[in-house]
């Protein structure tokens, strides 16, 4: 077996889940946009904190 | 059942969470979510028990031997942890959802159940795993439910609030996991004790002396540590102030353990305060924290931001006994881990019970409370005490440790800026009081106290910083024996 080469399959599994978990994170970001689009009408950082800053 | 324990703390959480979504009933969901966190609580109890008197735990998951397989590893420090994230998960959990503080229908209580218990499950398990790459996805697990559950929050700014957070948690998990990769990188392991093995040998790498430095950023953003907290004020103060309570109580403690485990367990203080030289930086960052994080506090006209800044300077008191590095120091921050978890924890809920009766967190509409729920604003009186370190309350017996820890290295000025600061929480916390009890209202007053339901979880937490406060034995006690494994098993 010492002289077989093979990769090591460990880098892959964890750049798997790292894709996972950027994918997830991605969707609850878009989510979050959405959301907050249906709330404010913009999705403009200046607005929104102009929209903010009126409300207080 | 007793040696799948460790297994058993995440994975009941973590099955429970789609459990919810299937029972979908809010009356049966909340009580399937509060059997589920108190059986979550006495596993924890158990494992600290089992800890205290067998010492260190190694569970090896699906029977894979560490260091290839996932090693769940309890040791003192964990074990205390966990209780802490356990105790606030139950205590909590059991708090009546307010549909004034919530955006969502009550059809859909499921849903807010299912994401506190995949939250509660991911601090659980960055707790409890030896592994370092599992601690980055637990992270990404309880992170991505936290921003979940404060987007549910009643004012739209909620939304705004938790996609900052998502930004700002996200580049720490990236931080995290850009430095996992480094250290693999050079060791070829990601189990905790194993590293701390093969480190050494490699250490004057440069690959190795970047790496903590990503570790500890990360870290430090989910910790809120100034001055990288600015994700923190808006998350808390918009955010439903049950989650509020359990996350001020929870993800900052974590973070802290983290960040603990990573200076402690892997590189080794000596690397990390005699190479580096990590307390000239901690130790000034730790002390603005303090101040500015106080003085922020006392210019707040919302008393949730107004508890939120208040957070970024008690994170300093953590922090601060991290950077000391001596027993004393260490145990200060340790024990303030379960010191603030409890008070704030608290103080949150005597935000959320306000809310019930109250339409606004602002503190003008807070005018003559002191009146209308006595006991609720009882609770913030003793709390607040807590957060300015009164003795006999918990935040004296944690200041205590720090001051020591500072005499100890000679740092008379660290001493007194502990001092100072406590004089600051005076001003914010009389603010409040001053406005509860001594302001009329504009519409007369009746008594009208929170529910029962509402008033036994936040007096729970409350009493227990006056508990705590006397009896310090079982909280710096297992501080101490942490601080000690801590100071004493890091090579």
């Amino acid at each position: 077996v010492a002289d077989v080469v093979y990769s090591n399959p460990l880098p892959h599994v964890l750049m798997l889940t790292a894709i996972v978990v950027g994918v997830a994170t991605t969707g609850l970001g878009l989510a979050l946009i959405v959301r907050i689009y249906e709330e404010y009408g913009s999705v403009e950082e200046d607005t929104l904190r102009e929209m903010d800053r009126a409300a207080e | 059942v007793n040696e799948h324990l460790p297994a058993l703390q995440t994975v009941v959480p973590m099955m429970a969470a789609p459990i919810c979504i299937l029972l979908r009933r809010a009356s049966w969901v909340r009580v399937f979510a509060v059997a589920v966190a108190w059986s979550c609580l006495a596993i924890a109890l158990a494992l600290l028990e089992q800890v205290l008197t067998h010492g260190t735990i190694s569970y090896a998951l699906g029977g894979w031997a560490a260091p290839l397989g996932i090693e769940y590893r309890v040791d003192v420090l964990n074990a205390y942890v966990l209780v802490i994230v356990a105790t606030i998960g139950a205590v909590v959990i059991p708090f009546p959802l307010d549909g004034r503080e919530l955006r969502i229908p009550r059809e859909r209580y499921y849903l807010f159940y299912s994401l506190f218990l995949l939250c509660l499950a991911g601090l659980l398990g960055i707790t409890i795993t030896g592994d370092l790459f599992n601690i980055f996805v637990f992270l990404e697990i309880s992170s991505l439910s936290a921003y979940a559950l404060i987007g549910l929050g009643r004012d739209r700014g909620a939304l705004t609030a938790a996609f900052s957070y998502l930004v700002m948690g996200t580049i720490g998990g990236t931080f995290i996991l850009i430095g996992t990769g480094l250290i693999y990188q050079m060791t070829g392991t990601l189990n905790i004790v194993d590293l701390a093995r093969r480190l050494p040998p490699v250490l004057e790498s440069r690959t190795v002396w970047i790496a903590p430095a990503f570790l500890v950023v990360g870290t430090s953003i989910k910790l809120a540590a100034f001055p990288l907290h600015q994700w923190l004020p808006n998350a808390y103060t918009f955010a439903p102030s049950m989650v509020s309570s359990f996350l001020s109580a929870t993800a900052t403690k974590v973070a802290y353990y983290v960040l603990v485990r990573v200076i402690f367990g892997i590189f080794g203080a000596a690397f990390f305060f005699e190479t580096i030289g990590l307390s000239s930086l901690l130790l000034p960052l730790s002390l603005a924290a303090m101040v500015v994080g106080s003085l922020a506090a006392i210019q707040q006209t919302n008393i949730k931001r107004l508890l939120a800044y208040s957070s970024i300077a008690q994170i300093g008191y953590m922090t601060l006994g991290l950077s000391l590095a001596n027993l004393n120091g260490l145990t200060g921050g340790l024990v303030h881990l379960f010191n603030h978890a409890l008070m704030k924890g608290g103080l949150f809920l005597v935000v959320a019970c306000a809310l019930s009766r109250v339409a606004s967190p602002d503190l003008e509409a807070l005018r003559g409370l002191g009146r209308k729920m006595p006991l609720t604003m009882a609770a913030f009186v003793v709390g607040g005490l807590s957060l300015i370190g009164v003795p006999g309350t918990v935040g004296f017996v944690s200041k205590w440790f720090l001051v020591l820890g500072a005499l100890d290295k000679g740092l008379y000025l660290v001493a007194f800026f502990i001092l100072a600061s406590s004089l600051l929480a005076v001003v914010y916390v009389w603010r409040v009081v001053e406005i509860m009890y001594f302001r009329e209202s504009a519409v007369p007053v009746e008594r009208d106290e929170a529910p029962l339901s509402m008033l036994v979880p936040t007096w729970i937490l409350i009493g227990g910083t006056v508990y705590f406060g006397l009896n310090t034995e079982l909280t710096a006690g297992v501080a101490h024996t942490a601080a000690q494994f801590l100071l004493g098993g890091a090579s």
